[in-house]
């Protein structure tokens, strides 16, 4: 099965800079930063001609600036992301019902059963190019590879604009010399355990032995050895296939570090409102709530609770992220808020509660999300976030998939 | 302090003691009991702050004293001995307790005795004489719908609502979705009394009060005169005094639900089912009920009543019950463990089950007893 699968790994340019160059054409060739919207914030995205002055994701609109006066910083729009990214997808689909979004400006294609139909996977990669440079006027680099490990590594190869080919009998020469870290599924702290073991590349961790992996890294080493051999089975999940969702969250930085708890709380209900919409929208209910702190000082944890009965209320869910924070004495000032809500089900069926005052409760939730559904997000909010502007800094989420619920309506 | 103890009569006071103290807590002292001589016996007391209970077991006292001892240790010591042997106790220099009974021997070290809370002095002593069996039985009915915690979200504490006057007493337990009503004329009270008892007395008070045949004596059976029990009030505690045992209980200051509103509703769709036939099909049907949030469904129409559950991973299940009824059909979905509950304490062989639509509350009552109520919200399909 191995030999036989051809992978695609489409990977757009500088995606968030590129898509706001096609809007505004007098940003075309300049240096660009996609920045997010909040009063401090960072670099999501900078274009290929910003990324020769040093500006890189994550650096603050400062740091970006003084690396390259001439920069245009531009807020995100995420509007514009998700729907470019839909529409790329469809372009996908015209060559395959397999493609797996990966992020929003990444899929995987497996087009095994396309070769007949259009051709040489060369062929079929050109005209994937061809089609999103003609109709939405983006590039993007495409790695063909037997598997999707190998694929995302072509894709990678030649950036930007770019067309690389794996084939098998090139993946001995190409993994012995390569950085264990240029894998993806190897980040920054597994190639310091592996370093420890006197691992740099992946020929070195495709000859260890399984037994010294298996007794460092558990489950995991099989997975790392077969990895480094250029070895992966997973297959390409098509949309609408997503194992479900094990939990749904919302977190923000907040524009100020904050050590009041009232004002805490605030943020926490309007996060809760965010996770239990979304949780209500796909029908949902959680028993375990999770609460992120994030300090000043960039030291994140998190706390978590469980009930006995799955909830969804907005009320709900923020009461228990409120019973958690009554619980914490903050050492600082907070930086980041998250709610999450996991040990999810889906909800068939809900029992209803004998209380007049908890039954009020869930018809207000129901109204709310009615009217917001009708007339746009916000258009109903609880009277305590009033004086709060909370709108975040609007980054999109990385796990934001065109579909079902990790499908977050973004500003 | 030197005493000569039976042991059977030791153990199954320090067994009573042992359900007060608690398993894991903050504070150490608390799964220690204290043991005080008085004239020709001791004093046993322990507990967990909330609860408290203090018995009265004779002893042949030789040197007066006090001691704490650690319940579980001392309860392990006395289930190995031999029955109805006596044990020595001797509280030696270095603070331990000597415990000889025939041919073995043991030592315990003992706690500071000034560490044990102290037992409270009540103000009010005015007891009241209620019938043992018909408390213990409203006990146990209406403990199956108090939580364990809190219920923040449906304002429902964990403990029962007890109050009572002059005409009868009623208790209340509620975790927001489901609720156990029991009312009796056969007891009552001198005082005006409203009061949150807390769910470990509820748990603890029918396994402590000894030789009860539990659950045979309704709430509406006449009082039996041999068992009475004494109750007392005081502004935060109630207290009650049986024998040799007094347990006390701190009352919880929550605000109770309104549970007034939901028992006085009169529902029209009213079966009569035989009790066990209907609590195996529950339990039938709701093996293959989804696991995490269950709920199998009811459909009754005249002369039918079906139970059916449906999981998309395990398959489905239906049980038929015949019964008479001529009314109007109706199809409701239920968590099954709610009227397994309600089942497993209903004494009468025939129970009568009162719905009236798919998104208001059922009733499920011993089929001859207005007096007990079980009342479950059903779940929306």
């Amino acid at each position: 099965m191995e030999r036989d699968r051809i992978i695609l790994h489409i990977d757009m340019d500088a995606f968030f800079a590129s898509v706001e160059q096609r809007c505004r054409p007098y940003l075309m060739d300049k240096p660009v930063a996609v920045i997010g919207s909040g009063a401090r914030t960072v670099v999501t995205t900078a274009s290929y001609q910003a990324r020769k002055y040093g500006v890189k994701t994550g650096m603050t609109a400062y740091e970006a600036r003084k690396m390259c006066p001439m920069i245009h910083l531009v807020t995100v729009d995420n509007r514009k992301y998700t729907d470019t990214s839909c529409r790329i997808v469809k372009i996908f689909q015209m060559f395959t019902p397999l493609v797996e979004v990966f992020s929003i400006d990444e899929a995987f294609l497996d087009i095994t059963g396309s070769i007949s139909l259009f051709g040489s996977p060369e062929s079929i990669a050109g005209r994937i190019k061809a089609c999103i440079n003609k109709d939405l006027g983006l590039t993007c680099s495409v790695g063909i590879g037997p598997n999707k490990l190998l694929a995302k590594l072509a894709s990678g190869a030649k950036k930007p604009d770019g067309l690389f080919r794996i084939r098998p009998c090139d993946v001995q020469g190409l993994m012995d010399g390569l950085s264990v870290e240029e894998l993806c599924g190897i980040g920054t702290r597994l190639a310091i355990s592996l370093e420890h073991l006197g691992i740099k590349t992946c020929g070195q961790l495709g000859r260890m032995p399984l037994c010294i992996l298996t007794r460092r890294f558990g489950v995991i080493g099989e997975r790392l050895k077969a990895m480094a051999q250029g070895k992966d089975y997973s297959p390409v999940i098509p949309i609408g296939e997503e194992p479900e969702a094990k939990s749904v969250g919302h977190s923000m930085t907040l524009d100020r570090d904050i050590m009041d708890k009232s004002d805490i709380l605030c943020y926490l209900l309007h996060l809760s409102q965010m996770v239990g919409r979304r949780a209500r929208a796909y029908r949902v209910a959680g028993r375990t709530v999770t609460l992120t702190v994030r300090y000043a000082d960039f030291h994140t944890f998190t706390i978590q609770k469980t009930v006995s009965r799955a909830i969804n209320g907005s009320q709900d869910i923020w009461n228990i992220a409120a019973d958690i924070l009554s619980d914490i004495s903050l050492m600082q000032p907070v930086r980041l808020l998250g709610v999450s809500l996991s040990n999810l089900f889906p909800l068939r069926a809900r029992q209803l509660s004998l209380f007049e005052s908890s039954r009020r409760q869930e018809e207000v939730c129901a109204v709310m999300d009615k009217i917001n559904d009708r007339y746009g997000e916000g258009a109903i909010i609880w009277g305590m976030l009033l004086p709060y502007c909370l709108h975040g800094s609007r980054i999109i989420s990385p796990s934001w998939r065109p579909k079902g619920i990790r499908k977050v309506n973004v500003k | 302090m030197e005493l000569k103890i039976g042991r059977n009569g030791f153990l199954s006071e320090v067994q009573k003691i042992q359900n007060i103290t608690p398993i894991k807590g903050t504070k150490p002292i608390l799964s220690c009991f204290l043991l005080e001589t008085s004239g020709d016996g001791v004093y046993l007391s322990a507990t967990d702050l909330n609860v408290g209970i203090k018995v009265y077991v004779q002893a042949e006292v030789s040197i007066h004293g006090k001691v704490c001892l650690p319940a579980k240790v001392v309860y392990d010591i006395l289930r190995e001995l031999p029955e109805n042997s006596s044990v020595d106790l001797l509280l030696e220099e270095n603070n331990r307790l000597r415990f000889t009974c025939m041919n073995s021997l043991f030592h315990v070290p003992s706690v500071d005795t000034e560490e044990f809370p102290a037992f409270p002095v009540f103000e009010t002593q005015i007891m009241h004489q209620i019938p043992l069996a018909i408390l213990t039985d409203m006990f146990y009915k209406v403990n199956i719908a108090v939580p364990v915690v809190e219920q923040k979200l449906y304002g429902a504490p964990a403990g029962a609502l007890f109050s009572g006057d002059s005409k009868g007493i009623e208790m209340v337990g509620t975790d927001g979705l489901r609720m156990a009503y029991v009312c009796s004329d056969k007891l009552n009270l001198p005082v005006n009394v409203t009061k949150v008892l807390p769910k470990k007395l509820l748990d603890e008070l029918p396994k402590i009060l000894p030789n009860i045949d539990k659950g045979k004596e309704k709430a509406s059976d006449a009082p039996d005169k041999k068992g009475m029990i004494m109750v007392g009030l005081t502004e935060n505690h109630i207290i009650f005094s049986w024998q040799n045992i007094i347990v006390f209980a701190l009352l919880l200051e929550n605000k109770f639900p309104d549970y007034k509103q939901p028992i006085s509703v009169k529902n029209d769709k009213v079966v009569i089912l035989d009790r066990e036939r209907f609590r195996q099909s529950v339990r039938r049907v709701s093996l293959l009920s989804e696991k995490k949030d269950w709920f199998i469904h009811f459909r009754l129409s005249p002369g039918k009543f079906v139970l059916d559950s449906e999981d998309v991973d395990i398959g489905d299940a239906l049980d038929k019950i015949e019964v008479d009824y001529n009314g109007e059909g109706i199809d409701i979905g239920f968590n099954p463990r709610y009227i397994l509950d309600a089942l497993s304490v209903i004494d009468d062989p025939e129970v009568s089950l009162e719905m009236s639509d798919n998104e208001s509350l059922a009733i499920l009552r011993p089929k001859d007893q207005e007096n007990v109520k079980f009342i479950i919200m059903p779940v929306r399909l």
